[in-house]
């Protein structure tokens, strides 16, 4: 599921939207935008169901080390929400941690919390926007230094948007990896992401 | 263990269903259509046009919340410089503290 869009063609789609309804008075109901979600959701899990062989596979072969990267990469994002309220004040703790549980799927966490407040909806979607442009900034730069612990860095795009990257700078031990821990990444955030609201 | 179980049950109504019962039955249609679809590359090609569909999801989905937050984007200029703090501490402390922690694991 390599998907060759980077973060300059989402924001421009972003900015499309932002303008389109800035100028005219067209509006979009919570109850559109979650079916749209679902329907995207729906998607994500048959390319997951097809991809099935190759995830088992590559999962064999470094069960520890990604299980050891997953939880590294959820506890950071947890521990980084925490943190963040403390320095911030706000929104609420259960919101915070949402907020940094969406660990790069801005789709996802955008417009789970834009249905809830669309302050929050901003703040998880751009939050999680920037994330993925740190890895194409970072990783290079980290890839080769702290090998593998720099995965961590892309959360859940790092099985779609920042797998190239990290295959070109890592190589393909880095690369099953990431793929890996992204692909699991994304199953747990739809889980998490509501858990804590 | 009954106190356990309700703990459980409470936590797991919390989790919204829909979103867990989309990506299960994602993931059921494909493994379905994993194993009907008998050659390689008749499967490789419904995985891309399955990927093109997700994609274009992806920006009908972006496109929306940029026009659902315009709607709202007045009051969250208004709040000045802290919405940029506050975006730059989302994005940044979680992703820093992802790799502190994943160094820290994998290097034990």
């Amino acid at each position: 599921m390599i998907e060759k869009f980077g973060a300059s063609t989402l924001t421009l789609f972003f900015v499309a939207g932002l303008l389109t309804g800035l100028a005219t008075d067209v509006g979009v109901s919570e109850e559109f935008l979650w079916v749209v979600l679902l329907c995207l959701i729906f998607g994500v899990g048959v390319s997951m169901g097809l991809e099935v062989d190759r995830i088992v596979s590559t999962s064999r072969k470094r069960v520890f080390q990604g299980l050891k990267l997953i939880l590294a990469t959820i506890t950071g994002s947890l521990v980084g929400g925490v943190v963040t309220y403390f320095l911030l004040g706000e929104p609420a703790l259960r919101y915070s941690l949402a907020i940094s549980a969406g660990m790069g799927w801005y789709s996802f966490t955008g417009t789970y919390l834009a249905g809830i407040d669309p302050y929050l909806g901003f703040l998880g979607y751009l939050s999680n926007v920037l994330r993925e442009v740190y890895t194409y900034v970072t990783y290079p730069l980290l890839g080769k230094k702290l090998r593998y612990s720099s995965i961590s860095l892309g959360g859940a795009t790092t099985m779609d948007t920042t797998l190239p990257v990290i295959t070109s700078v890592g190589g393909p031990e880095a690369g099953v990896l990431a793929f890996v821990h992204g692909a699991f990444l994304t199953l747990l955030i739809p889980i998490i992401v509501p858990a804590l609201t | 263990m009954n106190y356990v179980l309700s703990k459980f049950l409470t936590i797991m109504l919390g989790v919204c269903l829909e979103v867990v019962i989309a990506l299960v039955a994602g993931m059921l249609v494909g493994l379905v259509l994993n194993k009907t679809l008998s050659s390689e590359r008749r499967n490789q090609r419904f995985t891309s046009f399955v990927g093109k569909l997700t994609l274009s999801l992806t920006y009908a989905l972006v496109f929306l919340i940029g026009l659902r937050i315009s709607q709202v984007l007045p009051d969250i200029l208004s709040r000045g410089q802290h919405v940029v703090l506050a975006l730059l501490a989302f994005s940044a402390i979680p992703t820093l503290l992802s790799l502190v922690i994943s160094y820290l694991v994998l290097r034990g």
